[in-house]
């Protein structure tokens, strides 16, 4: 298990005007781990996650990713996009690109980021979409789909990124319940299938416990405990035992 | 008096005259007041300082004054101070008004539309690694246009309108070949009615194109039969 870590976060913070949200976080992710990040709303488990995108920029704190690294006080914006190459995030609200077929969607990233040929690209994404199980859909605008097909395209945009690591944000809150496995079981085959590192926000109690190498909580901006899912799940620490029994 | 239906018909032709100089002064106008627009949009929606103010000061003076006091102060008023204006024909002093004064509405009608695009979609393009302008004109600019494309015509229609305006400052527009035969003979209700006619049919194409394109734009979003 002491393998290089593939991602790491350190001294992590993040404000918005006077409120902290994020104090001081600091993680190290191993290749091919699949952490799960649980805790209460307005903890700044999403915000951890668009820091790592730099879709937010840190307060403070240093993000690296493979040979990339940012750090908050110094970024360099060439840096910045090409660490945003190395992770792939999966938002909760899908954000498919609402002008683009799926297949588009999929492609967008190579033809307009890894400069891949439109011919290769296409070819590419078609393997994604059979991966996902939305070949037939290739053609459709994300107007006319489901949200779990909405939600399965997404994360094969995502891939198509090619990224060390992907970066879900609560991928199934915004899904009708009878959706939520369809997505969730496309997770479970990256994870099994593809050994893909990832950080998964998530109020999915029991798949995270299932999918999990290792769980954090995150409580008042900050990692309050962290473990494998059986110490996390069957830990005695009241604050944990309150919150995983109120949503599961 | 009688409503004289063949001078009616014949006006058409003597209207057409002034034809070439209403239409490329309202596409040459149009075209500069979209430009401009999406720069004062741009200003305003990226918060770019100085040009932001300046944007504002800028939509507030236009949308609040009448056109044809600007055309006067800029066609006759700057003539006094200045030899450039003074050398300008009115043709290009009308399509430099227009341009200033409906670049205030594009203007509004782009930031609407850039504002309605939802902000996730910015966050998707530059998290998948394109850099902002990638983004913009790849995924925000085209969802945009489909929103501002109907407050874009309607402004548009007013533009073409007000090319009418030109005949205060000596242009030989439709307005104008109209207004100098009437001058003449008297017919003012055919003449003017027969110059309303062309007006309403060149926008009434203007309307059906806006319409197909409309269609076209809004392929990817309409919910036929859904999913």
């Amino acid at each position: 298990m002491s393998r290089l870590p593939i991602l790491t976060v350190s001294g992590l913070k993040k404000s918005f005007g006077a409120l902290e949200v994020l104090k001081n976080v600091s993680l190290s992710v191993e290749e091919g781990e699949i952490i799960s990040i649980i805790g209460p709303s307005g903890t700044g488990k999403s915000t951890l996650l668009r820091c790592i995108n730099y879709l937010e920029r840190p307060t403070a704190g240093v993000i690296a990713i493979d040979n990339i690294s940012v750090d908050a006080s110094r970024s360099r914006r060439r840096d910045v996009y090409a660490l945003r190459r190395k992770a792939a995030m999966v938002f909760q609200n899908y954000n498919l690109f609402r002008n683009k077929t799926a297949l588009e969607n999929i492609m967008e990233p190579m033809t307009q980021v890894q400069k891949i040929s439109c011919g290769e690209g296409k070819e590419e994404a078609e393997r994604i979409l059979k991966v996902i199980g939305l070949f037939d859909k290739r053609d459709v605008y994300p107007a006319h789909l489901s949200g779990g097909q909405q939600q399965r395209i997404g994360i094969g945009r995502a891939m198509a990124v090619r990224p060390r690591g992907m970066l879900f944000d609560e991928p199934t809150s915004s899904l009708d319940p009878e959706l939520v496995n369809e997505v969730l079981e496309i997770i479970r085959q990256l994870a099994s299938e593809h050994r893909m590192t990832m950080l998964i926000v998530t109020h999915e109690m029991r798949f995270a416990q299932e999918i999990s190498d290792r769980v954090l909580f995150m409580e008042n901006g900050g990692i309050a405990l962290e473990g494998t899912p059986q110490e996390i799940f069957g830990s005695d620490n009241p604050r944990v035992r309150k919150f995983v029994g109120s949503v599961a | 008096m009688d409503f004289q239906f063949d001078y009616f018909l014949r006006m058409f032709t003597v209207i057409f005259s002034g034809f070439k100089n209403t239409v490329s002064m309202a596409f040459v106008s149009l075209i500069f007041a979209v430009l401009l627009g999406f720069v004062l949009a741009a200003s305003r929606y990226y918060n770019i300082p100085v040009m932001k103010q300046f944007s504002v000061v800028f939509t507030s003076f236009f949308r609040s004054t009448p056109f044809i006091a600007q055309l006067f102060v800029f066609y006759y008023g700057f003539a006094q101070i200045s030899m450039a204006v003074r050398s300008l024909s009115s043709f290009w002093a009308v399509v430099i008004v227009l341009s200033l004064s409906f670049a205030a509405y594009m203007g509004e009608n782009i930031r609407g539309a850039i504002s309605s695009v939802d902000k996730g979609q910015f966050e998707a393009g530059i998290s998948i690694g394109m850099t902002p302008w990638q983004t913009i004109r790849r995924i925000v600019v085209p969802q945009a246009a489909r929103i501002a494309v109907p407050g874009m015509v309607n402004s548009f229609a007013n533009l073409f309108k007000s090319t009418s305006l030109a005949f205060t400052v000596g242009v030989m527009d439709m307005t104008s070949c109209a207004k100098n035969e009437v001058n003449l003979t008297y017919r003012y209700l055919e003449g003017f009615v027969a110059l309303l006619f062309i007006y309403w049919i060149i926008l009434a194409v203007v309307s059906y194109a806006q319409a197909v394109l409309e269609r076209y734009m809004n392929r990817p979003y309409a919910q036929e039969g859904c999913r």
